[in-house]
């Protein structure tokens, strides 16, 4: 039997094989760590901009609607679910190559992930950071809109009923309205009868978000009107003066 | 040469700051395992003790060139087991090859170790013959005849295994399970073609 051995060590001699030095173990730990930090405020961050999106749309409050069902599913933003799918799948792989990740069992790891990103997410959220994403994206990426269903895109569905834009005319009389959807286009809104939620002041400058039906072109007929949320950062709710 | 004998006493963590010091003191380290891993090299992939020597030699040189890596806290057998296991699996993966090769001589040990654990009859395992182990082993999943293969034939305990194929080791306990399950299906199988 060749001895294994005394071919190794003549190969490390002739060869002059030499052991990595640690400074490269070092360097290549502090990368694994800085990627996992990276990828798990990435989660955070996203989870916030998620919880933005999904609280805007106010899905819970369109429920009983024509389409409505089909809407939300629709209006999910599955974009974001599916980066923050891989983010996490990235983050649990890189974890469980660490020295002392693989120790533990992967299902505690992904439920832990997931659970400090939902509520560090929620906790950003409240910070207004999803709403500062969702700007970004929106005033970055032209194609932005195309891929997910912003709350601007979401309530600006007037063939399924949801209108939103900001109040340009006003006439209590015949309780009319006319607004400019966020694609500039004017719409005469008739609120008779409509249920004006607590918190709506129909007022100029004002933006709105309106259920009801479509009633030919550029005219509505609102069921119920809604105030459009107040931005924590970037423009406020109506121009200034 | 070094004296083999004056180091036998030395534990694999102290030849290890040894050859950081003297790359010469590396030559007890490999004498130790190479048979031991030679045997588990050929256990897991299969391939014959011409390959299982390349491969061997591959991961001795992985292991002095990592060697700075080596992690204090973990057991230097469990470590170097992963190495080995690390690149036979990816030598198979490369290579394909059918899994063939079982030591025959293990054929006593392993039944002893399964009877000895209680889950297969005396009778039943009395039957079977190093062919058969071979045919069983053959069938079973890898990863069932990997900790099959760590527990019974190399004798490492549940924590050794879990540092060696890096699971939990409520993982490592689920996959013997599961591979004593495995092993005694294939093993009925047999019994019913023995008969």
């Amino acid at each position: 039997m060749e001895d294994v051995s005394k071919k190794v060590l003549k190969e490390i001699k002739e060869k002059r094989v030499v052991m990595t030095p640690k400074w490269h173990f070092a360097v290549f730990k502090i990368l694994t760590f800085f990627l996992l930090g990276l990828l798990l405020l990435l989660g955070v961050f996203i989870f916030s901009l998620i919880y933005h999106l999904i609280f805007n749309f106010e899905l819970g409050g369109i429920m009983g609607r024509n389409f409505s069902a089909q809407m939300i599913i629709r209006g999910l933003p599955y974009f974001w679910f599916l980066v923050l799918g891989i983010a996490i799948i990235l983050w649990v792989l890189e974890f469980l190559k660490t020295s002392f990740g693989y120790k533990i069992k992967t299902g505690f790891v992904v439920f832990s992930l997931i659970f400090i990103t939902f509520i560090f997410g929620f906790g950003l959220y409240s910070l207004g950071t999803g709403e500062i994403l969702e700007n970004f994206m929106e005033n970055n990426f032209p194609t932005y809109g195309n891929i997910v269903k912003t709350p601007k895109s979401f309530w600006l569905q007037p063939e399924k009923g949801l209108l939103s834009g900001k109040i340009v005319n006003l006439n209590e009389e015949i309780e009319n309205l006319t607004i400019k959807d966020w694609e500039e286009k004017s719409w005469e809104v008739n609120y008779a009868g409509a249920v004006i939620l607590k918190g709506v002041v129909l007022k100029n400058r004002k933006k709105v978000k309106i259920i009801g039906k479509e009633n030919g072109d550029c005219c509505f007929e609102a069921e119920e009107i809604r105030a459009w949320p107040r931005e924590k950062w970037g423009n406020s709710d109506e121009d200034s003066d | 040469m070094l004296d083999q004998k004056k180091y036998e006493n030395k534990s694999d963590e102290e030849i290890v700051k040894m050859t950081i010091e003297n790359s010469d003191y590396y030559f007890y380290l490999t004498k130790r395992y190479e048979g031991k891993l030679l045997r588990y090299i050929q256990r897991i992939s299969g391939v014959s003790e011409e390959v299982g020597h390349d491969i061997l030699q591959e991961v001795f040189l992985k292991v002095y060139q990592n060697l700075l890596s080596f992690d204090f806290k973990l057991k230097f057998s469990s470590w170097i087991y992963r190495i080995a296991r690390n690149t036979a699996i990816s030598y198979w993966r490369k290579n394909k090859k059918d899994w063939n090769n079982f030591y025959l001589e293990d054929n006593e040990k392993l039944k002893n170790s399964l009877e000895a654990q209680g889950n297969m009859e005396k009778e039943l395992l009395r039957k079977i013959n190093a062919e058969n182990v071979k045919k069983i082993m053959g069938e079973l999943k890898p990863v069932h005849r990997e900790v099959l293969t760590l527990k019974f034939l190399e004798d490492k305990n549940y924590e050794e295994i879990s540092d060696i194929i890096k699971k939990p080791i409520g993982t490592v306990a689920t996959l013997i399970f599961r591979a004593k399950k495995d092993f005694r299906a294939v093993l009925d199988k047999v019994k019913i073609d023995l008969e």
